[in-house]
């Protein structure tokens, strides 16, 4: 089957709280404003409340018979602006859509969760390890967990969809695509959508949905040239595709997610945590390829931090929550590599030691200056640690901001494929030597994506961040990447779209948004310009 | 030289969650940890080995899950552990805590110096340290921040006060309680972890410690916890407003009425 069936609201449900009237807004709802990103709207004219899937249907519903736009707000943790409603006339906050979490068994006998849109990463963790989900095919024996990790774990599920997230475990897991098995969306026009993975999928290169009045309209699903990396800009379009695959990463222009099933992974035994500091950024891309190579490692995750960055946790890290660990860097470390080492018994970590030491001794690296660990403790001190980066990141910008208000660190999203790594490494380090300009790189280096973070002191070096960061889009795009791995494009990415595809690329994502919102009622300016 | 770390697997207090019914804790599925203080007495005592070339044990009492914080203690770089499990040891006070300790320190015959933390993080009683000291009759040097000089004999600490530091010098075998300020503990490697991993940890039952088992566990501690309760706050409290100049007023006038200044 290729049409999506969306089925209208028997009645409407006023039942929820709202907020109306900008200055109301502005004084007590001022965070519903803004993101993580730096943008902020002025005003809206009203937030809703919902707490159930029809609640959002009839506030959508009001919305377009008033002819007000709308913004959907989950947790508000993005840093592209998506969820920031400039151009929209109101906020439906998906907060509220919150059911305890119910545990069931699929067809195939893996296990999935059902959730709320408004449930946070956070939550569902703690439910899961705490066993206070429902169970009404019997509690699993196996330990499980949602693999989907991104740092802020105040993020919400319904967001997390939208924006197709990811984290440092995705290198193993996947993004949020891999995991999604079920969504109910709040279509544009205010009916219901049901969609299972595996029943609705593209054939003849569209798909179909039917519309409100009774026609059904043909949604053409061009092949898009994706690159073969983390990948979020713009929709997913591939032949044969499945529907999910269409709401998964749209962030949410093209209907509202209100809940979701979502696979679970079973976890192992045990899991080694390692650190290695390296004496230079090519010790550490060297030791991440070879962990990637060796038949005995299976890495979850493979975390990169640059000199920059160290030196960076050296000089200010002692004023964030990892002062402990900063204190307890090797003073000779110019580079670090953290790997997650998965395993199910003692032969097999002596197997996984065996090769690490292999691996380091071949690459001329000290077994002695790393860090390791197998508890939950060890990985949250490590965990840290790489967070302090961004921390003091921000402690300085928000002390720059302070004497010229336009500045803002400017952060790269770039993924190359794993064969242009270095070379990608070696554009980054040489232009922002040649520029001049304060910059800390860290990252996902095990799925090529590294974060280059450029630190401008004036209005003139963050034009010349801006302009090299095109620069870096382009170079990235021309080794076969993407210019945004996992941030998405929301509202400050937009640029870049064009950088990755050709304006018929675009323009057949556009027809879709079209077809699917006719009256750019969702999300108005995310993606696309009005 | 040997040197005898003593240590206590505590639970993780970061991941501690408080009954909201109830006022307590809930111990239940918290992972246990090495005491934090106790990280850096085995700091201590590996710099010590690795400049003396000593030899270091870490012990303790407990459950056989403490294990757990002996390999800590080795991954950190400790030579052995020793382990005290027996239900006879359960329900110990800090009184007979110390003197299980006491003994099973006296039974290794060529101790030299006994580390510990100043005080573990569940019980917060610090006396551990001292009821070791006093069972073995050595001398004590507590809240050490700095060990200034060991050999010939002897042991110099800077230990800090309420006064400020005071430098003390004891003849050894002597027990000395670790801060935090004593020094920063060594991130384990990859090996120093793998060997913790893999090593014996040595068990000691009731049977195997030389003392008078009415001094054990339960039998042997006076104290009883009768209830554990969060204090009522004390007294009353005011909240002075405003613009800085006027609270500063009003503030000093309160103090005043109460014949405080």
């Amino acid at each position: 089957m290729n049409e999506l069936r969306p089925y209208p609201l028997d009645e409407p449900d006023r039942n929820y709280r709202a907020v109306s009237g900008a200055d109301n807004v502005r004084q007590g709802y001022a965070k519903y404003l803004e993101d993580e990103s730096r943008l902020a709207a002025d005003a809206v004219e009203a937030i809703d409340f919902p707490t159930n899937p029809r609640q959002v249907a009839t506030a959508l519903l009001d919305a377009l018979r008033a002819g007000g736009r709308v913004a959907v707000s989950g947790g508000r943790t993005g840093i592209t602006g998506a969820a920031v409603p400039i151009g929209a006339e109101r906020i439906i906050s998906l907060e509220l859509l919150k059911s305890t979490p119910l545990v069931r068994k699929l067809d195939d006998g893996q296990w999935a969760v059902h959730v709320g849109a408004g449930l946070t990463l956070q939550e569902l963790g703690d439910a899961l390890a705490h066993g206070l989900c429902e169970y009404p095919d019997g509690k699993p024996e196996q330990a499980l967990f949602y693999p989907v990790d991104t740092t802020e774990t105040t993020a919400q599920l319904g967001g997390t969809i939208a924006t197709n997230a990811s984290g440092a475990r995705t290198l193993f897991y996947g993004p949020t695509r891999r995991w999604v098995e079920w969504l109910r969306i709040v279509t544009p026009d205010g009916r219901l959508l049901d969609l299972r993975r595996g029943q609705v999928a593209a054939q003849d290169g569209a798909l179909r949905y039917a519309r409100a009045d009774g026609r059904v309209a043909r949604l053409d699903i061009s092949d898009l040239p994706m690159p073969p990396t983390k990948h979020t800009a713009g929709y997913y379009l591939r032949p044969g595709m499945d529907a999910v695959d269409l709401f998964v990463g749209s962030e949410g222009t093209l209907g509202i997610i209100v809940e979701a099933e979502l696979r679970l992974a079973e976890r192992p035994a045990g899991r080694l945590f390692f650190t290695q500091f390296a004496p230079g950024p090519d010790a550490a891309a060297e030791l991440c390829a070879a962990c990637k190579e060796h038949p005995d490692l299976t890495p979850l995750a493979l975390e990169y931090m640059g000199p920059r960055a160290l030196a960076l946790l050296r000089s200010k890290g002692r004023q964030t929550p990892a002062y402990m660990e900063v204190a307890r860097l090797p003073a000779e470390a110019e580079a670090a590599l953290y790997t997650e080492l998965p395993f199910e018994d003692e032969p097999q970590l002596d197997r996984i030691y065996q090769a690490l030491r292999n691996i380091l001794g071949s690459l001329g690296l000290e077994a002695e200056h790393s860090w390791a660990g197998f508890s939950e403790k060890d990985l949250q001190q490590m965990k840290r640690l790489r967070h302090a980066i961004p921390e003091a990141i921000n402690t300085i910008i928000g002390q720059r901001k302070a004497q010229a208000a336009e500045l803002h660190k400017v952060g790269t999203d770039m993924a190359v494929p794993d064969r242009h790594l270095k070379q990608m490494m070696s554009i980054y380090r040489e232009r922002l030597r040649e520029s001049g300009l304060e910059n800390v790189t860290f990252g996902h280096i095990g799925n090529g994506h590294l974060h280059v973070n450029i630190l401008p002191r004036s209005a003139e070096e963050l034009a010349q961040a801006e302009r090299l960061y095109l620069e870096f889009a382009r170079e990235a795009v021309r080794l076969g990447g993407s210019v945004a791995a996992e941030h998405g494009i929301g509202r400050i990415k937009k640029p870049f779209l064009a950088v990755q595809y050709a304006p018929e690329h675009i323009e057949a994502m556009r027809r879709i948004k079209r077809t699917l919102d006719p009256a750019g009622i969702l999300n108005p300016g995310v993606l696309f310009d009005d | 030289m040997r040197i005898v770390v003593c240590i206590k697997h505590v639970p993780d207090t970061a991941e501690v969650r408080i009954d909201q019914e109830r006022g307590t804790l809930i111990r239940e599925g918290v992972p246990g940890i090495l005491n934090p203080l106790d990280a850096h007495a085995v700091e201590a005592a590996v710099r010590l080995k690795d400049e003396l070339s000593a030899r270091t044990t870490a012990l303790t009492m407990g459950p056989p899950q403490a294990e757990e914080a002996l390999r800590e203690a080795l991954a950190h770089g400790c030579d052995e552990g020793v382990l005290l499990t027996d239900p006879a040891f359960a329900g110990a006070d800090t009184l007979s805590t110390s003197y299980t300790l006491a003994c099973a320190i006296r039974q290794m015959g060529d101790v030299d110096l006994v580390l510990c933390g100043k005080q573990a993080i569940d019980g917060d009683t610090a006396q551990v340290g001292p009821g070791i000291a006093a069972h073995l009759g050595w001398p004590q040097l507590t809240y050490a921040r700095r060990i200034t000089s060991l050999g010939g004999g002897t042991i110099e600490v800077e230990r800090m006060t309420d006064y400020g530091n005071e430098t003390i010098r004891a003849k050894l075998p002597a027990v000395v309680t670790a801060l935090k300020d004593l020094n920063v503990p060594r991130l384990p490697s990859l090996v120093s972890r793998m060997s913790a991993r893999r090593a014996e940890i040595q068990r000691r039952g009731a049977g195997d410690v030389e003392g008078e088992r009415s001094m054990f566990g339960l039998d042997g501690s006076p104290t009883h916890v009768v209830r554990v309760f969060t204090p009522p706050p004390r007294g009353e409290c005011a909240i002075f407003d405003g613009e800085p100049e006027q609270a500063a007023a009003d503030l000093v006038r309160a103090l005043k009425e109460r014949r405080i200044i």
